[in-house]
């Protein structure tokens, strides 16, 4: 039986719609991550499953049971905001036992589980000291060791590390996936971070407007995008404006700017229609110039910027057709190679290219997250 | 003590970024400069001049604050005015460079919006230009990017250096992100606990960090602890918990007891292999990350050892469970005395 169901579900805040007839289902021990740029609906869908708002429409169901008009201490879930709301006045250890204490727990029992609780998270030697003593990372710890307390199967986690500094989020990451499969939890985590929903979930729930753009593992999503949004939002991804030139059992041929052209294996569209071709950064291989080549999907330009990441090197072209492309290599292969205003070609095999219509509202409004 | 003794110089259209942890006086050290606060000790120049005892407005800086803090009940083209409008210029002359400047930044269709129609990345453009129409030569930005999302981040850190560049300005960009500070700076300053721990281009720092914590803090690094036990081959010889390995690293250290550190991506994993130098392992855990996957390997040493490839097909191959050789190449095992502190201690970002 999945563990939350959601049926049709549709939530509005007045002239705003959050949620959008929205449906999806989430499986007993499951650690699902909702992705999504600010205002997607990500926190609202939290909070109706947790039940601190209700929907205006569908159902909720947890466990099997529908809980639409079930209150959230009835739910059985934990529910961890963003930032975390610690009781300030009471300690640590006070913290973690509210949750059992508030539903009838023995005082022993509660300080029992709340201490085995502080142990897992490694807080049990500051069991003791009040929420502002703690670092950033050990009050997002405390956060979760009050969730886990509460017994609930369910966790509910906001941004969990959205307040922690980036080397910090890095290194708890893992931590948190570790800590909700050790507890046979089922977990949603929701954030706008796609490099941190690729690291933990077991499967991406992608969110835009209230609506579901694509959900599976991380390496469906990345490598097979279902629409521009989900291919730009997760990763990094090169895209080219063009149209049909020409179709053939085999594949078809995409016109670009300028007079290029691309072969891509797919048989798309009709000869004529706009489209947008999408090729990952990592996928676009540099090749020295210096020599005049030819080639299917040999494409000529410059090296206008260098940026060294660390363990990749970015190297940023300007095509002769006026199109740029992003080349992502590891450092080990790529740093410097290339120098700026080199002339280059950029290779694209035609088993990396994804296409899609082109957005009605345009490409660059698609593409837009400023 | 939020800053102690920091000695730092900035050259002129310098792209400088300071990191560090959450309360390692970096914010501190801009508000310095700025002249929010003063500094108990030292001295602070900029340009030529002494500017300790000058008040904020004439330091010729733009400030760009963290929280963003527009002017709520201004529309965004009152807002990117009121600097200069407040320092009694001409209005024809603060008209063209408003105008200038909101093109510059893409906000022309936004000029009658208010900040809380605007989205994140719209409200960061605004505080920005409001911060460069001063005719600021020098730009301090405290975490400029912080409130935003982390793909709206990683498309506006690009677009603010470029603006710096274009503009030839000076800029100190303050941020906790070391990635966004390996992207975009020239130079990058590594703060801790109030310290100046390295300075260096983002090469030098992830290539060849000088310190310990550098190498944790800017990027991903694995630790090993060991021994010097000798010189073969040009190369030192290091012994980890029975393992022997190599390294081009030339070292000075009082003791034999050293960290030797290796970056996830410059470990060599094959499925077997019988060359003399490899170290076997199993593999415990595979992360997915887009481009590359990480593994994580349990050396027969005890070591737990975290490798990071491209995505390929010989890559994709490797699963939990397997066996695999791992090579360290020299050139890139670096060498470390080991810590009086502790290793956990010195590398901590807590």
């Amino acid at each position: 039986m999945p563990g939350i169901r959601l049926v049709k579900v549709t939530k509005r805040y007045g002239d705003v719609t959050a949620i959008r007839n929205l449906s999806l289902e989430i499986g007993d021990g499951e650690y699902v991550c909702v992705l999504g740029p600010t205002g997607s609906g990500k926190t609202t869908l939290l909070k109706l499953i947790a039940g601190i708002v209700k929907p205006d429409s569908g159902e909720i169901y947890i466990d099997g049971r529908l809980v639409n008009n079930v209150p959230p201490q009835e739910r059985n879930v934990a529910y961890v905001p963003q930032y975390y709301a610690l009781f300030p006045h009471i300690s640590v250890i006070d913290n973690v036992a509210f949750g059992p204490l508030s539903r009838g727990v023995s005082r022993e029992e509660a300080y029992k589980v709340s201490m085995q609780m502080l142990e897992m998270t490694r807080l049990a030697w500051r069991a003791n000291s009040f929420p502002h003593e703690l670092s950033g990372g050990m009050q997002q710890r405390l956060a979760l060791a009050r969730g886990l307390a509460s017994g609930a199967k369910i966790l509910l986690l906001d941004e969990p590390l959205g307040a922690l500094d980036a080397r910090l989020r890095v290194e708890l990451r893992y931590k948190l996936r570790e800590m909700a499969k050790e507890n046979n939890l089922t977990t949603i985590h929701v954030t706008h971070d796609q490099e941190e929903a690729m690291i933990v979930a077991d499967r991406i729930i992608v969110l835009r407007n209230g609506e579901i753009q694509q959900e599976g593992p991380p390496s469906q999503i990345y490598n097979e995008p279902k629409n521009i949004f989900v291919a730009h939002f997760v990763g990094g991804a090169n895209f080219f404006e063009g149209f049909v030139a020409e179709t053939d059992q085999n594949g078809s041929w995409i016109q670009l700017r300028n007079g290029f052209v691309l072969r891509i294996n797919e048989v798309f569209g009709s000869v004529g229609e706009r489209v947008v071709v999408m090729v990952r950064e990592e996928k676009a291989t540099i090749i020295r110039g210096a020599k005049k080549r030819e080639g299917i999907n040999l494409l000529p330009g410059t090296i206008e910027w260098v940026s060294f990441l660390g363990d990749f090197v970015s190297y940023s072209i300007i095509l002769d057709n006026g199109d740029r492309v992003n080349s992502k290599m590891p450092t080990i292969i790529g740093v410097g190679r290339f120098r700026v205003g080199e002339r280059v070609y950029v290779h694209l095999r035609p088993e990396d290219l994804r296409i899609y219509p082109y957005p009605p509202h345009g490409l660059y409004k698609e593409l837009e997250v400023i | 003590m939020a800053a102690k003794n920091v000695n730092l110089q900035v050259e002129d259209r310098e792209y400088l970024c300071i990191i560090g942890p959450s309360g390692c006086g970096k914010t501190t050290l801009i508000k310095c400069i700025a002249g929010i606060i003063e500094p108990d000790e030292g001295e602070i120049y900029i340009g030529d001049r002494l500017v300790n005892k000058l008040p904020i407005e004439d330091r010729g800086v733009g400030y760009v604050f963290q929280e963003i803090a527009l002017f709520p009940h201004m529309n965004v083209y009152d807002n990117v005015c009121y600097g200069p409008f407040v320092k009694g210029w001409s209005i024809s002359r603060v008209e063209n460079l408003v105008k200038e400047m909101l093109n510059m930044m893409g906000l022309q269709d936004r000029v009658r919006d208010h900040p809380d129609e605007l989205s994140g990345g719209a409200k960061q453009k605004t505080a920005v230009a409001r911060a460069l129409v001063s005719g600021s030569r020098l730009l301090l930005l405290d975490e400029p990017l912080g409130a935003l999302d982390a793909k709206v981040r990683r498309v506006l850190r690009y677009e603010l250096r470029r603006l710096v560049k274009d503009l030839g300005l000076t800029a100190i960009h303050v941020t906790h992100d070391q990635e966004e500070a390996m992207s975009i700076a020239d130079r990058i300053v590594v703060m801790r606990a109030g310290e100046v721990v390295e300075v260096g281009t983002p090469f030098e720092l992830y290539m060849r960090p000088k310190k310990l914590f550098t190498a944790n803090f800017v990027g991903e690094a694995n630790f090993l602890v060991g021994d010097l036990v000798g010189e073969e081959d040009d190369c030192v010889k290091i012994d980890v918990n029975g393992k022997i390995l190599y390294s081009k690293c030339k070292v000075n250290f009082e003791d034999n007891r050293i960290v030797a550190v290796i970056r996830p991506e410059f470990i060599i994993m094959r499925k077997s292999t019988s060359l003399k130098e490899v170290w076997k392992g199993e593999v415990r855990g595979k992360v997915f990350l887009g481009s590359s996957i990480r593994f994580e390997v349990q050396m027969e040493n005890g070591s737990l050892v975290a490798v990071k490839r491209p995505v390929s097909p010989e890559t994709l191959r490797f699963n939990v469970g397997d066996s695999v050789s791992l090579i360290l190449p020299r050139e890139f095992l670096l060498l470390y005395p080991y810590p009086k502190e502790g290793l956990e201690r010195a590398i901590s970002i807590e």
